[in-house]
């Protein structure tokens, strides 16, 4: 089949917009009588709130309200998607550094800005917990002991375990057993646009338009939190600045709506770039982990267990946990015997949530690792290792789950290829590959709605929200090789909960497969009511092969436009014709996840690198990334989700991490302090390619991609780390003082 | 957001009257890329801010003078680094002011305000030092000249006396034949500061000079290692006993960057590459 437009390099549709500062963001949005609010945070990880004084501030200039817990008719609304244990304002007890515990409302966000240096806190001090061995110890304080009601056995939130074969009966039969424990920092997301939201009163509910990723997931939160229906939720998703999880969740939207509720009047609360460090991060997590291979390099077993530290409160930090672990015990390869238990512990700091790889990077980096350790004791090769695990296409390796579902060794090999595996290198240059798995959510709905117009002009509706992954111009595509209509006749509308239909998220690389399969049907619906129309006014004979494109059915009958067609039957300027698509992910209920993995997210990674042994610092020279994605409906906007993944990989793997002191005082909460890579950072050479099978179950044989770049690289350039200078870094990141450490300091 | 008034003298006449009228409660502005987020930070809350942009008598370039360079208070980072003289005769000052932030960074900032702020780990700061500069310094009251070295005095310190600023800096030519260089550490690519910064001219007669950033509260010469170096800069063994005076004369701090233990041994490897780099130049007739 010839396509017009998918796999072609469409220029994004919203480029234009974007490059020239047209595109409205959150933070454009200005409403009449808007109070603007700004927020007093705690200056402590863990305290008592003795005493809050605003008595200053209520009097200030341009100040229209203050709220702290006090001003709350009665309890502090609690939220969260998975456990509703985080106040819209800190009452009683602060449990993270920067949580914050007044607002100030007034005309100006300058005078709501100056008139928080008013504001006056008295706390008792109580011990912060910062760390999985902290949160866990003896005797250690609880952070959530009373206040949520929920069963916390010494900070754990909740634990998940996996298991197939029999781990303990299968060690005999093991010629190495290595065990080892790798550490991932807490990392921040780093992305340019800060949390803003604009909430209003209407219809006896209330508007919320914020740069979220989730809004129905938004819409139920903020419903359940202020006690609201449904219908009376009505979020609208700004275009997102980037967001790579930190705002898929609820942050500041929950006390953004109460308080436009309270007041009557439209509330916006634009916070800075610094306040986004204290509003998300991904999970820290340590990982001990035992692997039982045969003489061969072939795994037997894997025990893991895997401590993720989460933050003072759930998000949806819970769910990754649940998600890491389920594939952290195998990761892409045939593990006939797994054991893995996660936990999921509390902690004095920023909450954690979502993060592009959604708990997959910590455990690949753990897994991917023993890999690389196993192969030196067998005496074979990164590649080889891996060749020797990987299952073949159709075979299963979750018990109980869809089968690999891609040609990984040929992906795998590709990789190897790219980055001249096997030639020799120079002193202090090492490589090294690697392969990052990840499974979408499972059983998740989307649903979309396209309208031909009159005009023969196309509306796509769908709940995903565009944050720079290129969604709207995915859609556009699907619409336009479905209706063979060009793409400057197709317009998407994101988001809006009461103007589109239900969608799950924007996350877990799901859009393209999931909601462009629901905008493939939904198209196949409007041709489905052309054809019957046409049918109906005898234009064309019911058993009659027709085509039904470019603007045109064409019957051996003759040919007629869309825009004839619809007038013949509806009448002139009256109406569209509206097609409904769905998309279910297969839905399980015997299944742990509740679902099976539609697709598996594979990518492979080959890294090259160079180290100055003098200074310890580590140049990646070559990144190499294939990914298999079945179908790229646009191959450069695939290519850049890749790449920008793997640049945020090399964040964590090289340079990132949030410091916490000894109080649980965040030390680095600011892009001055915290780095992440730039475009100088960025590899000399840096190679994407695609296995292209159309094997997968997304419009056109497509699978998902999105996260898949960030999962993989960190292990790669660890283990090329080692192999151009012998060192075995198991803590990330690989900083100069750490790797000069090692080599100087054994 | 914070309140402040901001004057755009014409000319000198003007400015130093307006910085003798407010005296500290001004600050000047040159590039700004340092003043906006002191300001925004809240380290500095000047009631006035003078900016340098609008003087006629101003330089914002590179002046070839017979017995030397003078660099212009407006003179940005990019116009200094890009200079063919500065380049060839000053190497080390081109390459650290090529790696001071980012290529916006280097547009907009200046040499002097990269001096005037006075960070221990400003990079040019550290170059500069190889150079004998001397800054000219005006007020109300007249001109004065100073030499760098005394010009700093700590983190965010200097001489300067709140009425007056820098004109100009000053740097004599040097011996023929000199190469020099800067290496920095830092912890990423782009737009980082240093971690520890090293900067090392070499003479054809085998004199040679050190600066080291961000290994103590200012940018300062290594000289017992200089002496120790001098006429048998070559000599591996006398390398590595210069190195250690070099790392005894730092006095760095723990901080997010680095630990000072790190620090001190980067101030080895530094110097030991510097070195290397500036006689390889010199030998190989670059630096003629
Ligand atoms: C993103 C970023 C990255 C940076 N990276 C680096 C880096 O890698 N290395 C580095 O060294 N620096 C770095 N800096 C700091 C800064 O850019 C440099 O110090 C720059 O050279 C300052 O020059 P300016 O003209 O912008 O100074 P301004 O900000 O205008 O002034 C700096 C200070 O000097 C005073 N001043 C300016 N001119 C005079 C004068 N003529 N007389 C008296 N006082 C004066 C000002 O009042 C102010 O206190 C960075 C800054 C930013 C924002």
């Amino acid at each position: 089949m010839s396509l017009e437009f998918v796999g072609k390099n469409i220029q994004r549709t919203d480029v234009v917009q974007k490059v020239t500062g047209a595109t409205r963001y959150a933070n454009d949005i200005s409403l009449e009588g808007m109070l603007h609010g700004k927020l007093y945070r705690s200056e402590h990880a863990h305290a008592r709130i003795l005493s809050i004084n605003t008595d200053l501030v209520r009097q200030a200039e341009g100040v229209a309200a203050v709220f702290t817990a006090k001003d709350f008719s009665a309890s502090v609304p609690l939220f969260g998607p998975v456990t509703e244990d985080q106040p819209l304002l800190a009452e009683r007890e602060v449990k993270f550094h920067g949580e914050p515990v007044a607002v100030v409302l007034a005309n100006t966000a300058e005078a709501a800005q100056n008139a928080l240096e008013g504001i006056h806190a008295e706390y008792e001090i109580l011990p912060a917990i910062c760390t999985v061995e902290a949160a866990l110890a003896e005797g250690a304080p609880l952070l959530h002991a009373e206040a949520t009601g929920l069963s916390c056995n010494r900070n754990i939130h909740s634990s998940y375990s996996y298991e197939w074969g029999n781990v303990e009966e299968c060690r005999a039969s093991c010629a190495h057993i290595i065990h080892n424990t790798y550490t991932f920092p807490m990392i921040h997301h780093s992305m340019i646009e800060p949390y803003c939201v604009i909430a209003y009163p209407q219809h006896g509910g209330v508007v919320i338009e914020s740069p979220v990723q989730h809004p129905f997931i938004l819409r139920r939160v903020i419903a359940s939190a202020l006690k609201l229906k449904l219908s009376q939720v009505r979020v609208i998703p700004t275009d997102i600045g980037g967001g790579f999880g930190a705002k898929g969740y609820s942050k500041y939207e929950p006390l953004a709506a109460y308080l436009a509720l309270q007041t009557g009047k439209p509330v916006k609360l634009s916070l800075s770039m610094n306040e986004s460090f204290f509003a998300a991060r991904r999970l820290s997590a340590r990982v001990a982990i035992e692997s039982g291979f045969d003489a061969k390099g072939v795994l037997v077993f894997q025990d893991v267990v895997a401590d993720y530290l989460i933050g003072a409160y759930a998000d949806a930090a819970p769910r990754v946990v649940a998600k890491g672990a389920y594939l952290g015990g195998c990761g892409p390869y045939k593990v006939p015997n797994v054991r893995i238990k996660a936990n999921a512990i509390y902690s004095n700091t920023v909450p954690a949530t979502a993060a592009r790889g959604f708990g997959m990077p910590q455990m690949v980096w753990a897994i991917e690792s023993q890999l690389n350790e196993a192969c030196r004791r067998v005496g074979i090769d990164a590649l080889e290792i891996r060749l020797r695990n990987l299952p073949d296409k159709g075979e299963v390796f979750v018990p109980g789950d869809t089968p690999a579902d891609g040609d990984w060794k040929q992906g795998l090999k590709k990789a190897a290829a790219m980055i001249d595996w096997g030639a020799a290198t120079q002193k202090n240059i090492g490589r090294s590959i690697s392969i990052g798995i990840k499974n979408p959510i499972p059983a998740a709905v989307s649903n979309a709605i396209v309208k031909l117009h009159a005009d023969d002009s196309v509306t796509v509706a769908v709940g995903t929200t565009e944050m720079g992954q290129g969604a709207r111009t995915v859609f556009t595509q699907i619409a336009a090789e479905a209706f063979l209509l060009p793409v400057d006749r197709i317009t998407v509308i994101m988001g809006d909960t009461a103007a589109v239909p239900f969608d799950l998220c924007t996350a877990g690389s799901r859009s393209t497969v999931s909601m462009g399969n629901a905008v493939q049907q939904a198209c196949n619906d409007v041709l489905r009511q052309l054809r019957e129309m046409a049918q109906e006014l005898e234009l064309i004979k019911p058993d009659e092969e027709v085509k039904i494109s470019g603007g045109l059915v064409t019957g051996c009958g003759g040919v007629i436009s869309y825009p004839e067609l619809l007038k013949k039957y509806l009448g002139f300027n009256q109406g569209e014709v509206v097609g409904k698509g769905i998309f279910k992910g297969t839905k399980d209920v015997s299944h742990v996840l509740g679902g099976l993995t539609d697709f598996w997210e594979v990518i492979f990674t080959a890294a090259e690198v160079k180290v100055e042994p003098e200074t310890g610092k580590v140049t990646v020279s070559k990144l190499v990334n294939v990914s298999d994605l079945g179908k790229a409906i646009n191959p450069i906007q695939a290519k850049s989700q890749e790449e920008g993944g793997s640049i945020m990989a090399m964040g964590h793997a090289l340079m990132e991490q949030l410091i916490y002191d000894d109080k649980g005082l965040l030390k680095n909460g600011g892009s001055l302090d915290y780095r992440i890579p730039t475009a100088m950072d960025v590899p000399r050479s840096m190679q994407s390619a695609f296995i292209e099978n159309q094997d997968g179950p997304g419009p056109y044989g497509a699978k998902g991609l999105g996260e898949s770049g960030a999962i993989s690289p960190a292990p790669a350039i660890a283990d090329a780390v080692r192999d151009a200078v012998g060192v075995h870094i198991k803590d990330l990141p690989l900083t100069p003082e750490k790797i000069w450490r090692a080599l100087h300091k054994r | 957001m914070k309140r402040f008034n901001y004057a755009e003298p014409k000319n000198l006449v003007e400015l130093v009257a307006l910085l003798h009228q407010y005296g500290a409660s001004a600050s000047i502005l040159a590039g700004g890329t340092d003043l906006i987020n002191h300001i925004s930070h809240g380290k500095r809350s000047p009631k006035i801010v003078v900016s340098l942009r609008g003087v006629a008598e101003l330089s914002n370039t590179v002046i070839e003078k017979s017995e030397g360079i003078e660099i212009g208070v407006l003179a940005t980072l990019t116009t200094v680094a890009e200079h063919p003289l500065v380049r060839q005769r000053y190497t080390a000052l081109a390459e650290a002011a090529v790696k001071v932030g980012s290529k916006q960074i280097r547009n907009r900032g200046t040499v002097v305000g990269n001096v005037c702020n006075a960070s221990p780990a400003a990079d040019t700061v550290t170059a500069l030092l190889l150079f004998d500069p001397v800054l000219s310094v005006l007020a109300e009251t007249g001109r004065r000249t100073v030499a760098l070295s005394d010009f700093l005095l700590g983190p965010g310190q200097t001489s300067l006396a709140a009425d007056e600023l820098v004109e100009s800096i000053f740097l004599p030519t040097p011996i023929e034949g000199t190469a020099s260089t800067y290496r920095k550490l830092s912890r990423r690519e782009g737009v980082d500061l240093a971690t520890v910064g090293v900067a090392t001219s070499v003479e054809w007669s085998g004199n040679i000079r050190i600066a080291l950033g961000a290994v103590g509260p200012k940018a300062f010469r290594a000289v017992a290692a200089e002496l120790q170096l001098k006429g048998n800069p070559r000599d591996m063994d006398n390398i590595e006993s210069a190195i250690r005076l070099a790392q005894v004369a730092a006095e760095p701090i723990s901080d997010l960057r680095a630990s000072n233990e790190y620090r001190r041994e980067m101030v080895g490897a530094l110097l030991r590459q510097a070195l290397q780099q500036a006689l390889a130049r010199c030998k190989g007739g670059e630096c003629k």
